[in-house]
């Protein structure tokens, strides 16, 4: 199982990055939108989870890109935000996110959300 | 999780240093959107990292200013010069706890909850206006399609008409020329465009119209800097060269500067701010590049004269081509190595800043030259000597502002860091304008420690290197800024450590000046290129005034003298200096500045600039000061780099102290 | 029974005499590449080459060590050590007649080595018989050494 992890912190990407391996899934590390397009575009993943705010092409403009793009139609894509966003929830929601996760998570947490929507 | 602890420490103090560095220049007055926005980012950015990392009270403290910046950004509240104050008050505050790994201890929460409480009493609009008005950004757009864009289904007219909804535009075709007529084809692009875009919409918007097409075209898109005007004055009949493919650019980044030179006279001396994105590498790894591209140049100078043997004109044109890219390469690479001084001024600007508030002192700070590009291990190592003496200056050095007023001397104090090269060496000076080292005082204090005899005159020299003894601190008071007692010994120390040395030079009552003089190892400046006998050498351009031909066909003597505009110019024959056979007629003299007159350096002939990467020649060659330092040519060849001052002083006739045909 | 140890010795001539120096200082063997010379030094730095893109001093061995000068053969070549300076081991080329092998020698056959004229006896560390020719042990670093080589510049420029 692969997933694509979008942050342009690295200590959180890596964190994120270590969990994740250490449960057993294939971790694909992207600094931004743009870059994170361009990895999708090279190779198929099940679930990508990505930060929200981030430099060139954002997390809601990533989501948008994604599922302009037929074959990742039905792609999960988790945000990962800070409590401050919440109210842009809603327009994650527009543009296709399929959850939502808030920083700081732990990291059973974090799996057990993963596992939910990779189901 | 220790290294992903090390990592976020990393991440943090990085993205606090750019957050410094963006709020230094926002202190200028240098205030616009994309600085607002990065200054929210690396907040953002700083609060989710502090909150999974456990940093409790930088996710607390960054959460505030973060939302008081979100309503900067919002343009709800202005940037002014009490929140620029707290910020910084915030970037050092992060700083400690980040360094010391530990948010628990109460000094560090005592100072956190104060800040937190200032903060948090900020009104949401703030009464000293700080931000200049709103303006529009203009961008320069370079777009060329590319052949799979007629497959993508888009219509790249469309996309162009789209922008008009974004700002007003100038756009301007240009012709893709195929490199010969064999390779035209119709499902080709065969035009690119040219777009100026002047918006409010930030820069993200502006690529955000691009997103469909920006994977079937080469899309940039730069922000032009400090263009006021409106750009539906500029007449399109001037661009009508569809040839050149930067004819716009060129054409506004003229009318924009004409437009600094024009509109921000008072801006003088700012450097112009260039944006350093950069990614991290290991060091080894760059010095394996290093060799490794050192070595693809000699293999490719053999390459080279392999190939000419051949007479094989198409080899000779891959070789050629090749020799080009590797040189590019070898200028790349070295260039990687170097960064400018300018890359730490912020950290002195800052500390002067910090230092005029505490010392309730009105100190000026001043950078001139720091754009010289210095091995990256020199600056990181050069960082604390400079912050200990730019620190001294300001603290001891300056008077209080009563003392100044009395003294006749301007109020404010100038601290003044310069920078320079001289021959194969980096010079930097820091200077004040205030009281000098008192001599007596110095003399004093060694003798109290034990380290002069009373009874023993010393030179003026001998007394000021007395501070640089550990222990010594002749602070009447001691602050909490300096004047410990521990310092310039450091200071002398870590310069050692880079080959450097330092010297001071003051006077009572007028200022100090230490100067600091490094070798440039590993450094990149231009030299002259010259043909003595068979074999090359390197003056230094910056000694360099002039080339011109001498009228005597063949140099007899060591030191002779030629006219030139209307004075008896000395010439030295290099060729007599170095034994070598005068080759061709008519020599030529290089005529280079020693202690303010114009000395003229015959050699055979000038073959012309290079950019030369200085090495030395070690120990072996100590006594050889006439050279500066080796390089090693494009051809893989080395050549020597003359020091221009020690090889006129070593040729000077010891006796007379004199120059065979000095000016009469 | 006695073990004994093998040292392997990298031997090179210079004019009739064959030298061994100890492999452990020596880096690399190198052909003869185009020498920059350095004017006004000492005459025996033949100049500095470019090696990989480091410049390396160049010391002719034959004015080195008191020998009559001649012109390089096909054979000639530059052998890189390693010599200490400052405490710091600094590489330096040294160009010898010809590269001839790398021979181990026991221990045990180490002659105490001859009193040659030119030559300090700390230099020479000892000799061995090597297929019917003697081979003189050279301490390269000792030689090559920059206070060594500083010590003559000084008594050069007495003279």
């Amino acid at each position: 199982m692969k997933v694509l992890v979008v942050d342009d912190s690295e200590s959180i990407r890596e964190l994120l990055a270590i969990t994740l391996e250490g449960a057993g899934y294939q971790v694909i590390k992207s600094t931004d939108g743009e870059d994170a397009l361009q990895k999708l575009t090279d190779q198929p993943v099940n679930l990508v989870i990505t930060d929200l705010n981030m430099p060139k092409v954002d997390g809601i403009e990533l989501v948008k890109n994604i599922r302009k793009q037929g074959e990742y139609a039905g792609l999960p894509i988790l945000l990962l935000t800070t409590e401050s966003q919440v109210n842009k929830k809603e327009e994650a929601k527009l543009a296709g996110a399929t959850g939502w996760i808030i920083k700081p998570f732990a990291q059973d947490k974090l799996l057990a959300v993963v596992q939910k929507v990779m189901r | 999780m220790d290294a992903l602890q090390h990592i976020f420490k990393q991440e943090c103090t990085e993205l606090l240093e750019k957050f410094e560095q963006g709020l230094v220049q926002a202190s200028n007055g240098n205030i616009h959107n994309e600085l607002i926005a990065e200054l929210f980012r690396s907040l953002h950015t700083i609060k989710g990292s502090a909150a999974m990392f456990g940093f409790q009270k930088i996710n607390e403290l960054t959460h505030e200013l973060e939302f008081i910046f979100d309503a900067i950004r919002n343009q709800q509240l202005n940037l002014s010069k009490n929140l620029i104050d707290l910020s910084f008050d915030y970037i050092d505050i992060t700083r400690t706890i980040i360094l010391s790994g530990d948010e628990n201890k109460t000094e560090q929460i005592y100072l956190a909850d104060t800040l937190l409480a200032k903060i948090k009493s900020l009104p949401i609009s703030s009464t000293q206006n700080f931000t200049p008005a709103k303006s529009s950004a203009l961008y320069y757009i370079h777009l060329v399609p590319q052949e799979s864009l007629f497959l993508s289904g888009n219509n790249l007219l469309y996309v162009l008409e789209d922008l008009l909804t974004v700002g007003n535009t100038v756009c301007k075709a240009f012709l893709l020329m195929p490199a010969d007529i064999d390779s035209f084809a119709f499902n080709r692009p065969l035009v690119g465009f040219e777009i100026l875009l002047q918006t409010h919409a930030s820069l993200e918007k502006v690529h955000e119209q691009f997103i469909f097409i920006q994977d079937h075209c080469q899309i940039q898109v730069e922000e032009i800097p400090s263009y006021t005007g409106n750009i539906s004055s500029i007449d399109t009949k001037h661009f009508s060269d569809y040839s050149a493919s930067t004819s716009l650019r060129n054409a506004i980044y003229t009318i924009a500067t004409h437009n600094i030179e024009n509109t921000v006279a008072n801006q003088k001396n700012h450097t112009t701010e260039k944006h350093h994105h950069s990614i991290r590498v290991a060091s080894y790894k760059l010095d394996d590049l290093m060799s490794l591209v050192s070595e693809l140049i000699t293999t490719q100078a053999q390459l080279e004269v392999t190939a000419e043997k051949t007479n094989n004109n198409q080899l000779n044109n891959v070789v050629e081509a090749l020799q080009k890219i590797s040189r590019r390469m070898r200028d790349t690479v070295f260039s990687v190595c170097l960064i400018p001084l300018d890359s730490v001024l912020v950290r002195f600007q800052r500390m002067v800043a910090d230092l005029s508030k505490e010392l309730y002192k009105e100190i000026k700070f001043e950078a001139v030259g720091t754009d010289i590009e210095l091995d990256k291990y020199v600056i990181e190592n050069l960082v604390d000597p400079l912050l200990h003496l730019i620190r001294n200056c300001a603290d001891h050095g300056i008077e209080e502002k009563e003392i100044r007023l009395q003294k006749g001397k301007n109020a404010a104090g100038k601290v003044q860091l310069k920078a320079y090269t001289s021959g194969t060496h980096a010079i930097l000076e820091i200077s004040d304008d205030g009281a000098g080292i008192d001599q007596h005082k110095i003399l004093h204090k060694a003798i109290q420690l034990g380290l002069a005899n009373e009874n023993e005159t010393y030179q003026e020299e001998e007394i000021i290197h007395f501070i640089f003894h550990p222990g010594f601190s002749t602070a009447q008071t001691v602050t909490a800024v300096s004047g410990r007692g521990v310092g310039m010994d450091v200071v002398k120390k870590n310069i050692e450590k880079l080959k450097g040395t330092i010297k001071i030079n003051t006077t009572l009552h007028k200022g100090s000046v230490f100067t600091i003089k490094l070798p440039l190892t590993l450094s990149i400046t231009e030299g002259l290129l010259v043909k003595i006998g068979n074999s090359l050498y390197v003056i230094p351009l910056e000694h360099v005034v002039k080339c011109i031909t001498l009228s005597t066909e063949n140099i007899q003597k060591t030191w002779s003298y030629t006219e030139y505009t209307n004075t008896q110019l000395p010439i030295l024959a290099l060729q007599k200096v170095f034994y070598a056979k005068q080759t061709g007629a008519y020599p030529k003299a290089v005529l280079v500045e020693y202690q303010n007159q114009l000395v003229g350096l015959a050699v055979d002939e000038v073959v012309g600039e290079h950019q030369i990467v200085l090495k030395s020649l070690g120990e072996f060659y100590k006594n050889s000061p006439e050279y500066g330092g080796a390089t090693i040519l494009g051809n893989g060849q080395v050549s020597l780099v003359i020091d221009v001052a020690h090889i006129i002083e070593n040729n000077i006739n010891p006796e007379t102290k004199f120059m065979y045909g000095n000016t009469k | 029974m006695e073990t004994q140890s093998n040292q392997a010795y990298l031997t090179f001539t210079l004019g009739k005499e064959t030298f061994g120096a100890h492999v452990g200082s020596v880096l690399e063997i190198v052909e003869v590449p185009a020498i920059t010379t350095v004017p006004q030094a000492a005459s025996y730095m033949r100049g500095v080459i470019n090696l990989r893109g480091s410049v390396l001093p160049v010391v002719d061995t034959r004015i080195k060590m008191g020998l009559p000068t001649q012109d390089d053969s096909i054979n000639t070549c530059i052998v890189v050590i390693q010599v200490e300076q400052n405490d710091q081991l600094t590489p330096l080329g040294i160009v010898v007649d010809a590269i001839q092998e790398v021979i181990d020698i026991q221990e045990n056959t180490i002659l105490p080595a001859p009193s040659l004229g030119n030559f300090a006896n700390t230099l020479l560390t000892g000799m061995v018989k090597h297929q019917d020719k003697f081979v003189l042990l050279v301490n390269i670093q000792k030689l090559f050494s920059t206070e060594e080589i500083f010590e003559l510049t000084e008594t050069e420029q007495l003279h």
